[in-house]
């Protein structure tokens, strides 16, 4: 039974997010003999040689061959099995699209989509491998959940909450290793419910995935000038957390900072809410902006993109001198 | 508890492994000592001597002898 301990947190936070994922899924299918995991290749990088020699009959791979994964796991689940289904998140979504539009959005079969390197970490492939359009194509199939985990744990809860989830889910794993460990100790995670990480007033950052390590510590260099800021992890993309996000309406800024293209991510769904609604802060998105990026290693990446700590703090400051 | 013990200990849990088997023991020699089970490892060692291991050091620690090598660095200043 996966337990929550001072020794796994750091154990996640060096080994990834690819490679808790193998370890996690044998301890969910040893509790649950229906859950099958099923991947298109891609099982080799999640650490899931223990799952695979204990439980082969609950790991299915179809090869590289994404649509048929999602083909294969709504069928499956279509027949009483729990299917998480995980390859890179960029192939599941854009290249699956359709199927998971018909087979999970319109059919409401509730598979697990689990997308590794989510946004740039595997930027040093170039951009056929970075997943910067995935949260806009996930987040516009009815009925299904968004799920950004911050690290480790928050992974790892998240797959356990899946477990008795009859909805269709799009989980994004981000970063490479080691990753930060953005809870030091257990917490209440709930889906659809933001944690705020950092407290502050008037003006809050919105973020989620492994960025928020980034958005922590420009949120510290604010702080040695003067300015706390609220960083709150916004893990759920959708459904969004309405309440905590009218708590801070009324505040002089809210900045969302994503790994994502600049149109139909976090920010937009953060921004199409508030459009909606009586009282609505000024927004800053900060993001990969709006073009595709060449091959490089992934803190290149985020410095390119203003996504750094010091990029993102100096972005805030002049925005706040507008204000 | 002496650090050697400390250390092997830190073995003997995480690979479940006899004393005995520790010298010579190397990265993958027994099946428990996989990149998961290194990280167990790392994170055993690091609470039992109240350290943060750099990456580069975590990757270096091929062996049971070349983790006490990296242990005793000044960095990290275990003695045995």
């Amino acid at each position: 039974m996966i337990e929550i301990t001072k020794k796994n947190i750091r154990v996640w936070s060096m080994l990834g997010m690819r490679r808790i994922l193998g370890p996690a899924m044998k301890d969910i299918i040893e509790q649950n003999r229906e859950v099958l995991f099923a991947t298109a290749d891609t099982g080799r990088y999640y650490a899931y040689d223990d799952l695979l020699r204990t439980y082969p009959e609950n790991v299915v791979d179809v090869g590289i061959a994404e649509q048929n994964l999602i083909g294969a796991s709504a069928g499956l689940q279509n027949e009483g099995f729990n299917v998480y289904a995980v390859t890179y998140a960029t192939f599941l979504t854009s290249r699956a699209l359709e199927q998971i539009r018909v087979n999970l959005g319109y059919m409401g079969l509730g598979v697990k989509l689990i997308g590794e390197a989510g946004g740039m970490c595997d930027g040093n492939f170039s951009m056929t491998h970075m997943a910067l359009e995935d949260i806009s194509n996930a987040r516009n199939i009815p009925n299904m959940r968004v799920i950004v985990p911050a690290d480790g744990m928050e992974l790892v809860k998240t797959l356990l909450d899946l477990r008795e989830a009859e909805y269709p889910a799009y989980v994004r794993m981000t970063g490479r290793f080691p990753i930060p460990a953005i809870y030091k100790a257990d917490y209440d995670f709930r889906i659809g419910k933001a944690v705020t990480l950092r407290e502050g007033k008037e003006i809050a950052i919105l973020s989620n995935g492994t960025l928020l390590g980034d958005v922590l510590k420009a949120a510290e260099l604010l702080a040695e000038q003067g300015v706390e800021c609220r960083v709150i992890n916004l893990h759920t993309v959708k459904p969004l957390d309405e309440e905590m996000l009218r708590e801070i309406a009324g505040y002089k800024l809210v900045v969302t900072a994503e790994e994502h293209l600049l149109y139909g991510g976090l920010g937009s769904a953060v921004a199409e809410f508030y459009m909606q609604e009586p009282v609505r802060p000024r927004m800053l998105m900060l993001s990969v902006g709006t073009e595709y990026l060449r091959a490089a290693e992934y803190p290149d990446l985020l410095k390119r993109c203003g996504l750094d700590a010091e990029s993102m703090a100096a972005r805030i400051t002049e925005e706040i001198k507008k204000l | 508890m002496t650090n050697l013990e400390k250390y092997n200990q830190a073995f003997i849990e995480n690979f479940e492994v006899a004393e005995e088997q520790l010298a010579g023991l190397k990265y993958q020699d027994v099946e428990a000592w996989d990149s998961v089970g290194h990280m167990g490892l790392i994170a055993s060692l690091e609470e039992a001597f109240d350290i943060m291991m750099d990456t580069d050091d975590i990757i270096d620690f091929s062996s049971y002898e070349k983790g006490k090598e990296i242990l005793a660095r000044e960095v990290y200043g275990v003695e045995f």
